[in-house]
């Protein structure tokens, strides 16, 4: 997928112009928030479970080397192999490889981030192979050309007449349902879509966990697509993060635990999948081959710095479901794959804060991201390092970088100071003559465009405070 | 270069020493430690009976209770009558299940894996836990998953004594069995998706009906 994330702020003006859009988005305010909370609710041992989920996150990247080669060495005594990627490319050509070496055409894919993160479809399509997204979210997608704006509700901007269109426009006749109800449209898509697992040659999933203890890999659905896609193909490959490593099922247990509540608002989703190898002797079903992909695209490099915090994520969406931000403009305005506050810190990490560098700066910093986040990751924190990293390298706009250099210098010198806000604050309620508010303010177009500006008080606060008006 | 050891190295680069500390994670490895347990995994074997099928039910899933295992195929018979299906089911290879008297009740069944037109299959369930209502089933070759999956009715045994409080138990019962088996379902509900416009609709890509039958 190409990164767009340079036009964030047209595309979020767009956004905010989209009615139907803004219709979808209205479905995440009030859906998530609030079954989270209840769910929490249910949960009284909530604020412990999540301080050891994030002691057990922790933990497990100071010795993140030595995790990957427990989990490795334990996939590869069940019978599984395990492939090492640096990069998308790498972890393409790896996938390729092992459908090639399989003869496939078809492959099944479950809902997987770190596939989008690579471009896994594009790079299949151009081998020959026919990759069909079979989450129901994630195929209505593919049908439209379109990409994910939410991690776990990936189809969330789309309202359902748009879904019936995506349906008749490529679905067999014979197989439509004619109707656009919610039931009717899922029952197409089962329809459609349990050919295509019986005709896949190869079976991708993402994986949730990967547990070095037993050398599992895990995935949480609702729907059963990531279990049908691991059962009927002959070759299973996990596409995953060299962060999904987690030391044992008990640490897996306790971070489930957090996963689903902050997620979806469900104590656990409907399938919790725990596998391990290819099928053994004498099972009736289950892949011959077992794959692990391992994706580092540049998680390694935030380990030992101030976003070393960024690899506990566990991808839940928590704090796109609550940013106020990401609930205006939605996913796509982020312009690539993770959208939301923790994507305004990985997608700068992943593909450089030069094109990305809107992202950490479309944030009120109201720190509802971090109050919500299962692992305590402080995204504010890391946004504002990600800020300052784009100041330091001279990203900015030239105009910003000049208000911000002028009122640096202005604000050291705190006589000037105060002399130019008594000036200014004189000037806008002249401005504002006696209506109390105004209308324009040269150069503060982009305020004054929208709302009017409150005329400022006629005495400064600096004024008040030394004439001994302290009311409180 | 090959990328395992580039990003081996550059982990530990940017962790700051050259070689990774094998003593704590062996160790975690071999204790495995619990984390802080829910309250609510905790009871005597009646309440954590209760709590299991108050969960189990919440999630959306049925739960059927049978005097014992002899019952199953009336059970069976009773739910391809309500959907209107033909009194046949694929059942698990399992001795237990086969030895059942299924033409009793009138019940076809055929003891295999799943296929893509199953109506109803039935499996068993190694435990189950209280604390979310969730089956734990075990894939081998007396339980094939694509039992579980494909059929539109998925109905699961479970012995009440297999009811444990929380997932840590669930696997201690699975360290005892031996080695992890290919895979391990934990299934709580039937399968569901709000995918179109965040409606909750049952029935996605597995089974549209989750019937637990409980006995003993």
């Amino acid at each position: 997928m190409e990164v767009e994330s340079k036009r964030f702020k047209p595309a979020a003006r767009a956004a905010l112009l989209d009615t139907r859009l803004q219709s979808a988005l209205e479905n995440i305010q009030t859906g998530f928030p609030g079954k989270r909370a209840r769910a929490i609710d249910g949960l009284p041992e909530w604020p412990e479970v999540r301080e050891h989920g994030t002691a057990i996150r922790d933990h497990t990247i100071a010795h993140l080397d030595t995790y990957l080669e427990r989990f490795e060495r334990r996939v590869v005594d069940s019978g599984g192999e395990v492939h090492w990627a640096s990069d998308p490319a790498e972890a393409c050509s790896a996938v390729a490889a092992i459908c090639r070496a399989a003869g496939a055409r078809t492959v099944a894919k479950g809902k997987s981030m770190a596939t989008e993160e690579i471009g896994l479809n594009e790079h299949l399509e151009g081998e020959g192979f026919t990759p069909i997204e079979t989450d129901l979210g994630e195929y209505i997608l593919q049908l439209r050309g379109d990409h994910p704006s939410h991690i776990i509700a990936p189809a969330i901007h789309l309202k359902r007449d748009q879904i019936y269109d995506a349906f008749q426009a490529h679905h067999d006749p014979a197989m439509s349902s004619n109707s656009d109800g919610h039931a009717e449209l899922q029952a197409e898509a089962r329809r459609v879509l349990r050919q295509r697992f019986l005709d896949a040659d190869v079976g991708i999933t993402g994986a949730n966990f990967c547990i070095a203890e037993t050398g599992s890999t895990v995935i949480v659905t609702n729907e059963g697509n990531g279990d049908l896609s691991q059962a009927l193909p002959r070759v299973h490959i996990v596409v995953a993060g060299i962060d999904k490593v987690v030391p044992t099922l008990e640490d897996t247990s306790t971070l489930l635990r957090l996963l689903g509540r902050s997620a979806t608002g469900q104590d656990i989703t409907v399938y919790t999948t725990f596998s391990t190898g290819p099928k053994r002797q004498d099972d009736l079903d289950g892949p011959e081959e077992f794959h692990v992909v391992l994706v580092d695209n540049g998680r390694s490099d935030m380990l030992g710095g101030e976003l070393e915090p960024m690899m506990r994520c566990i991808r839940c969406g928590a704090c796109m479901n609550h940013c106020p931000v990401y609930g205006s403009v939605g996913g796509h305005a982020y312009g690539w794959v993770y959208p939301g506050p923790m994507g305004a810190v990985l997608t700068p990490q992943m593909v450089g804060i030069e094109n990305s560098g809107d992202l950490p700066n479309a944030s009120t910093f109201c720190g509802r991201c971090a109050e919500v986040c299962p692992v305590k990751i402080p995204l504010p924190d890391l946004m504002r390092h990600w800020r300052e990293r784009e100041y330091e390298a001279g990203y900015q706009p030239a105009a910003a970088r000049w208000g911000i250099g002028i009122w640096a210098w202005i604000a050291r010198r705190p006589g000037l100071y105060h002399r130019m806000a008594r000036l200014g604050g004189r000037a806008l309620r002249l401005l504002a003559r006696r209506r109390g508010r105004i209308a324009r303010v040269p150069l503060a177009g982009g305020w004054t465009d929208t709302r009017d500006l409150p005329a400022p008080s006629s005495r400064t606060f600096m004024d008040q405070w030394r004439a001994g008006r302290r009311l409180h | 270069m090959s990328a395992r050891n580039q990003i081996l190295g550059n982990i530990r680069t940017r962790l700051g020493r050259e070689t990774g500390d094998p003593v704590p994670v062996d160790e975690r490895l071999t204790t495995h430690p619990a984390g802080p347990l829910p309250g609510r995994g905790e009871g005597t074997a009646e309440e954590l009976r209760v709590r299991f099928v108050e969960m189990a039910r919440k999630s959306s899933a049925d739960v059927e209770q049978l005097g014992g295992i002899e019952e199953l195929p009336g059970l069976v018979a009773e739910i391809c009558g309500a959907h209107g299906f033909d009194a046949a089911a694929a059942i698990a290879p399992d001795p237990a299940f086969e030895a059942l008297r299924w033409s009793d009740a009138g019940v076809a069944v055929e003891a295999r894996r799943g296929q893509p037109d199953d109506s109803l299959s039935v499996g068993h369930a190694v435990c189950g836990v209280a604390e979310t209502g969730t089956l734990v089933l075990a894939s081998g070759p007396q339980s094939p998953i694509t039992l579980s999956f494909l059929p539109d009715v998925h109905v699961v045994a479970l012995p009440a004594d297999a009811i444990v409080g929380m997932y840590e138990e669930a696997w201690a019962r699975m360290r005892a069995r031996g080695d992890m088996p290919r895979a391990i379902n934990w299934i709580t509900g039937p399968s569901r998706s709000a995918d179109i416009e965040q409606t909750l609709q049952l029935g996605a890509h597995g089974p549209i009906r989750l019937v637990i039958a409980l006995y003993g």
